[in-house]
């Protein structure tokens, strides 16, 4: 390419004097941004897997210095009620692998359960197609989704579950695809979800921009939309640096006209800034 | 595995669909010249597992003048997190254009894997944005300044020099 710039008769620097260097460093930048990107993200991926083992909690504490109060007495109070933690990687999806894997997890002889989430997943593709979306990518992802579901009901055993959404290929297509459930829910309920978005932005603004790209993070309209989408209860145990040593607790209802006090969590996660890992009661 | 040769199954369709642009009525112009499954050993080897990226080469065909008088190709390349990860697109064809700079590359939002890529995006959708950008040049996100402060200030000297580039590496549009 070099070579044959030089034997045209045309070059950019015919325009002497007007070289302004911004526009080069704009180039520059995007390449090392996504250079230091990449790398971040190969360090992360030899020291994290994507999801742990369980892990008894109270390793928890090893994580805060011994002497910081606060989150020790959150830990303690954590530990109370909680025996086991999986660990997620930290790579922006870790809401939706996390949401994956202990759903899966809990359903794994289930058949019914699995049934019913089979038809959801079947279903969310023509759901996606009525609102615009490209078939064939869409069916690229679902029959992924659709092939994991039925390696899991076909021997219920955990190494299935661990063989498909440990590794990268097979449980990027799950992540995809729960994204999919998050912004098919927010659209079709888009009404009500406007007034919750912030800067103004319109549903499927936000949907293209903070659901449906790889590594975006989750906040709790992500939650709210996927959790419905799906009909999945689902508790949140919420710990950080604030004041009160009582841990928050949200709970997600699959329904929405569900007694708060019948509520049973199919799934709960522990919500540190920024991140989302699984919890066992044992 | 079959997350393999299920990502076999969309390179497949993908390319079927960049070839079907081929056809006098489709809706953006594109002429396949080479994919992996013009080799058939290759094709049944997914990029992931033999190291090294799916790349397609085709020609965009655009409408704008002067690019309108001829066929640029451009290559696509697969990374093994395709689709998980954009495709890199460069043009091989040397064009004259505030959006393309001397190596070829180019900027399209579409492939920002920050922003705006998505598993769902086709390639016949990266195709479409790469024609749209030849044909309505974003000055402000020029990659050139000396081009884009040419192309607007000094727009018949910008058309007498990408004009010139067209005839001279401009590729058949058949």
């Amino acid at each position: 390419m070099a070579t044959e710039h030089e034997q045209t008769s045309v070059s950019a620097n015919d325009n002497i004097g007007t070289a302004d260097t911004s526009y080069r460093h704009h180039d520059i930048d995007l390449d090392l941004q996504t250079q230091q990107q990449n790398q971040i993200e190969t360090e992360v991926a030899l020291t994290q897997p994507l999801i742990s083992e369980k892990i008894p909690l109270v390793q928890l504490q090893n994580e805060y210095a011994s002497d910081d109060k606060i989150y020790q007495d959150k830990v303690s109070e954590l530990i109370k009620r909680y025996k086991y933690i999986r660990r997620t990687r930290r790579d922006g999806n870790c809401f939706y692998r996390a949401f994956a894997f202990g759903y899966l997890e809990r359903n794994l002889n289930n058949q019914n359960e699995l049934e019913r989430f089979r038809q959801l997943t079947n279903d969310l593709k023509d759901q996606l197609v009525k609102l615009g979306y490209l078939e064939f990518t869409v069916e690229d992802v679902r029959d992924i989704v659709l092939e994991i579901i039925d390696n899991i009901r076909k021997d219920g055993s955990e190494t299935t579950l661990i063989e498909n959404l440990c590794s990268s290929n097979y449980s990027d297509y799950v992540v995809a695809y729960l994204r999919l459930f998050t912004s098919a829910y927010l659209q079709i309920n888009r009404e009500f979800f406007e007034n919750f978005i912030e800067d103004g932005k319109s549903v499927k603004l936000f949907c293209n921009t903070e659901v449906e790209p790889m590594a975006r993070e989750s906040d709790n309209i992500h939650i709210i939309a996927l959790t419905k989408a799906a009909g999945v209860p689902l508790r949140v145990i919420y710990m950080d640096r604030s004041e009160q040593s009582t841990l928050t607790t949200h709970d997600f209802a699959a329904h929405d006209d569900e007694p708060s006090e019948t509520f049973q969590p199919m799934i709960t996660m522990l919500y540190r800034p920024g991140h989302y890992d699984l919890l066992y009661e044992d | 595995m079959s997350a393999s040769s299920g990502s076999n199954k969309r390179l497949m369709t993908e390319i079927t669909k960049l070839s079907a642009l081929a056809a006098p009525d489709s809706s953006v112009k594109f002429l396949l010249d080479k994919s992996p499954l013009d080799d058939p050993a290759a094709g049944s080897r997914p990029g992931a597992s033999s190291g090294t990226p799916h790349v397609i080469l085709g020609r965009i065909l655009p409408s704008s003048s002067p690019y309108s008088q001829a066929a640029f190709q451009i290559e696509m390349k697969l990374p093994a997190e395709f689709p998980f990860k954009p495709p890199e697109v460069a043009f091989v064809t040397h064009i004259y254009h505030p959006n393309v700079d001397d190596k070829g590359k180019i900027c399209v939002d579409l492939l920002n894997s920050n922003d705006a890529w998505k598993p769902t995006t086709s390639l016949v959708d990266v195709v479409k944005a790469v024609v749209d950008l030849i044909d309505h040049p974003k000055i402000d996100h020029a990659l050139n300044a000396d081009i884009a402060n040419e192309y607007t200030n000094n727009r018949a000297e910008f058309d007498r020099k990408a004009s010139a580039l067209v005839k001279e590496k401009g590729l058949s549009r058949k």
